[in-house]
């Protein structure tokens, strides 16, 4: 880690929307803060989902990934998954679980609605912005 | 404060264990999954020395007549807190008038015996000997040195203002994180004891190489074990000595008792080998009926394991705190 990549880290974590990044290695710590709402669209394909997925348009028909993990779709001591297409969630219910090394991050239902489709398939390594699980009326 | 509403036997208030008292022959008590109240604790951001309920007979139900932030962790339960599902493995709000149950173990995946509810700021009972856990044989520890009954309520210590993990977070349980499996079966290392070398090398061989099924006849004092006959070279007769959990003696019926939390803190059976400190939590959370198997270890691979289950245990708390801290600044 060069003082000079900062900047490059700086824009990645921009583009991709990313109000925090922290890096600790064996002589240094760095810490990089952007405003919130300052934060851009993250580019590329999963835009369009971001844009549907922003409360203040409306109903967000999309979870999406609030942190780079596996997205697992069961509990690891459970063998159901914790939703299924058709199946009505509540807002605020676990659709999914990421892991985080060893810890696991709920995936929070945006809003009351049916389970339309389980987009991430279980076990994939998913990005910040990614769509998870989407949702129909 | 809590109201428990079930009537769960052998529900007990356990902390880590009472250590340093093996001396005036007061045995450690403490949590058989310790790893499982480590996790509760950690999710809650509770110290170390938090003292939570454990919970091995099913259903359990509980009422909060206060607001708090609890955990549960171990075996695999239907576990619900008005009505609303608990992951496993991780911490929620609960209301005041909210009510804890936990159904019955059941999971293909990984079952475990014990459960632990932990609670914000630990179950404040008094402390006996350094410790809260309950001792039953000695009837001290936890509240009044007996194990929970219907209508008792138990008081919460003061929330020491450590960040909570938000409701849902969850730990990949010690058992995938930190697997050990042998032919199918969950396994435990130990140590070869006093005794090992004067049970028959068939005996000695069928100790690593055999399953040992955990009978009805076990609990928090010691596990009997069922499985080959170990045979002793030589009938021995030893005067009663110092033991601690994870030792295992073999009686004259040839049949292993493995000591556990509860343990007389002396006995006089040979003992064939000693499972490991770091390896007890498996045990612990073996499902009578069961089966499990040894493997043979030495002292440095002993200690390597106690290391690597503080370093997992560095991970969770390492990657709660930044889960924490961004459920904090989001």
């Amino acid at each position: 880690m060069k003082i000079s990549d900062i900047p490059q880290i700086a824009a990645w974590i921009s583009e991709a929307g990313i109000a925090t990044y922290e890096l600790t290695g064996p002589d240094y710590r760095i810490c990089l803060r952007r405003s919130v709402k300052a934060r851009s669209r993250r580019a590329g394909s999963a835009g369009s989902v971001r844009d549907a997925a922003v409360p203040a348009r409306g109903q967000p028909d999309v979870a999406l990934s609030l942190s780079v993990g596996l997205f697992l779709h069961a509990h690891p001591v459970q063998e159901a998954a914790l939703v299924e297409p058709n199946e009505p969630v509540a807002a605020g219910q676990p659709l999914g679980l990421l892991q985080v090394g060893p810890i696991l991050l709920p995936v929070l239902s945006p809003r009351d609605g049916i389970v339309a489709s389980i987009i991430a398939p279980d076990r994939s390594l998913v990005g910040y912005g990614d769509p998870l699980v989407a949702l129909k009326p | 404060m809590m109201e428990i509403l079930s009537k769960s036997a052998l529900t007990t208030i356990q902390d880590r264990g009472r250590f340093g008292a093996l001396k005036w022959g007061v045995g450690t008590a403490g949590a058989m999954d310790g790893l499982a109240l480590a996790c509760g604790n950690l999710l809650l951001g509770n110290s170390e020395d938090a003292a939570a309920i454990e919970i091995q007979v099913f259903p359990f139900e509980a009422r909060f007549d206060c607001e708090a932030e609890i955990a549960l962790t171990g075996a695999t339960c239907e576990a619900s807190i008005d009505g609303k599902v608990i992951l496993p493995w991780s911490s929620i709000q609960a209301k005041a008038g909210s009510v804890l149950r936990l159904g019955l173990t059941r999971s293909a995946r990984w079952r475990g015996s014990r459960a632990y509810v932990c609670v914000a700021g630990g179950i404040d009972v008094p402390i006996v000997l350094g410790s809260r856990s309950t001792q039953l044989r000695g009837a001290i520890g936890g509240l009044e040195g007996r194990a929970l009954q219907q209508g008792d309520r138990l008081p919460f210590g003061q929330p020491n203002g450590a960040r909570r993990a938000s409701d849902g977070t969850s730990i990949v349980p010690p058992s995938f994180a930190l697997p050990l499996i042998v032919d199918g079966l969950p396994a435990a290392r130990v140590l070869p004891a006093a005794e090992y070398h004067c049970f028959k090398p068939e005996s000695q061989s069928d100790l690593w190489l055999k399953p040992w099924k955990v009978t009805p006849q076990s609990d928090r004092y010691g596990y009997r074990l069922s499985g080959s006959v170990l045979e002793p070279v030589a009938p021995m007769e030893l005067r009663s000595h110092g033991i601690v959990p994870g030792v295992i003696q073999v009686p004259h019926g040839g049949q292993p008792i493995v000591q556990m939390c509860d343990a007389q803190p002396s006995g006089g059976y040979p003992k064939i080998g000693t499972v490991i400190e770091a390896d007890l939590w498996r045990l612990g959370q073996a499902p009578i009926g069961s089966s499990i198997r040894f493997i043979e270890t030495d002292w440095d691979g002993a200690l390597h394991a106690l290391d690597e289950v503080s370093r997992w245990l560095s991970e969770v708390a390492r990657c709660l705190d930044l889960a924490k801290a961004r459920k904090a600044s989001s």
